[in-house]
């Protein structure tokens, strides 16, 4: 069977050198080109100066650079900042505002889609709709750990993009399909929170193999062994592939998240090669974005070679 | 010290940014530059605590002003600017009123910046508007030329 998916990349895979100021919008943009990734995802928040309201200037600046490096704009994506105000939550009103807003400027910058969070609600997100075809921009919510098909307000989204005529949709991210911890996770751990290695080893051992948690009470943890094996067992599980059946369909692209590659082939705490298996069988034929997020928890990982391991896992 | 945010992937003091400023040819108090602990920017308002400290002795609020975008900030004023944007690459300037500014040499800047995370909800909490954390705090020696 043919692969059909494609190659993207969300531009917060290069937070760290970014923010650092070793790359340059521009540096990111040329290394994603290089690496293989013909579609980008940018955090508006992030990257763009005058956020929420893009300057003239940048927006000319952008639209230059992705066509000088022949990227698509694939997704300009949002947060519901509910907090922003020191008096109260946004109103549902602000909500539909912002979201307005930045579906607007995506339509300007080339976007075809714009990602939200699920903070949205099912209200909100389904007065979207018609402003969808107005403008001509698709939108998304993020579906990431710890939500997945199955909680309540998720079935009240997927029914609503299920009548929306394929103008409202999901992201996908594969942390949700996590199953062990990854690498970095048991790093930070030993090395940030006191944890001794051999225990930590121990409890993802005794995860594994699908023993109890309350069997570890006898190796006499310390606070932060307990609080990591809480974390450990909370956090993962068997990967419910079949999850994707229902995604598929109201998928606009995927959130290819993972922390850490030994090689291409490793699946660091995500199965890679049985979920991208099983998008093959389910002939999808939308994009992947390469989400790094390493940098949460080191700052001394090659990231060059960790979008390059991912491009090989997505691509050979 | 609950759960809370806190991604440093550069100093958050910057280097070399002490000095000390000037009104109308007098040294009117002393500046430094500083970056958010973060991965993307945040509006003003979100800032729940700002406070400095240099070499140990706590600065008065009312001597503290915070600037960004061309604008200058009263301590008690950022909780009102909800349009305001701190984008993630551009550091702010904190000024402390101090007529005649600081002696040259080595100086200890601590900052006390907290913000709520304003997308993150504190897990398990049924209060509205209860967030998340993030520490963008910090503590350096400082050369002031």
């Amino acid at each position: 069977m043919d692969k059909m998916y494609q190659p993207a990349i969300t531009l917060y895979s290069f937070s760290s050198d970014y923010i650092t100021g070793k790359l340059s919008l521009e540096d990111c943009l040329k290394e994603a080109r290089d690496m293989g990734f013909t579609a980008i995802e940018l955090v508006a928040s992030q990257m763009i100066p005058e956020y929420p309201y893009p300057s003239d200037e940048w927006i000319a600046y952008f639209k230059a650079l992705v066509a000088k490096y022949d990227l698509e704009p694939l997704c300009y994506s949002a947060y519901i900042d509910m907090g922003i105000r020191s008096d109260r939550d946004l109103t549902d009103e602000e909500i539909f505002h912002s979201t307005l807003n930045d579906m607007l400027y995506a339509r300007r910058l080339g976007f075809k889609f714009v990602r939200t969070q699920h903070a949205i609600s099912p209200k909100v997100f389904q007065s979207m709709l018609p402003y969808c075809r107005q403008i001509g921009v698709k939108l998304a919510i993020e579906m990431h750990a710890p939500h997945n098909p199955e909680v309540p307000v998720w079935q009240e989204y997927l029914a609503i993009m299920d009548a929306s005529d394929g103008q409202l949709g999901v992201v996908p991210d594969f942390g949700i399909f996590a199953e062990k911890p990854h690498e970095l996770l048991l790093i930070q751990a030993v090395e940030d929170f006191g944890c001794r290695r051999e225990i930590v080893d121990l409890v993802v051992d005794h995860f594994s193999q699908g023993l109890p948690q309350e069997e570890l009470a006898r190796h006499q943890l310390s606070e932060a062994e307990q609080k990591f094996a809480e974390e450990v067992y909370k956090n993962h599980g068997p990967a419910r592939l079949d999850w994707l059946d229902r995604l598929v369909p109201h998928s606009f692209y995927m959130h290819g998240k993972y922390w850490y590659l030994k090689d291409e082939h490793d699946d660091s705490g995500v199965p890679y090669q049985r979920i991208l298996h099983r998008l093959t069988e389910l002939g999808y034929s939308g994009y992947i974005a390469c989400e790094y997020e390493g940098h949460h928890f080191r700052d001394d990982i090659d990231v060059k070679d960790q979008l390059q391991k991912f491009a090989r896992l997505l691509t050979s | 010290m609950g759960l809370q945010m806190r991604i440093v992937l550069r100093d958050i003091l910057r280097k070399k940014s002490l000095k000390n400023y000037y009104l109308r040819g007098q040294v009117e108090g002393f500046q430094f530059e500083v970056f958010l602990a973060n991965y993307r920017g945040h509006f003003l308002s979100t800032m729940e605590q700002l406070a400095v400290s240099i070499d140990d002795q706590p600065v008065p609020k009312k001597d503290i002003l915070f600037c960004l975008n061309g604008k200058e900030f009263i301590v008690d004023d950022l909780k009102n600017q909800s349009n305001e944007f701190w984008n993630i690459a551009v550091p702010a300037t904190i000024k402390v009123r101090k007529p005649g500014g600081l002696e040259k040499g080595t100086h200890k800047v601590g900052l006390t910046l907290v913000l709520r995370n304003p997308y993150l909800p504190k897990p398990g909490s049924s209060e509205p508007h209860s967030y998340i954390p993030i520490n963008s705090s910090d503590e350096q020696f400082l050369e002031l030329g």
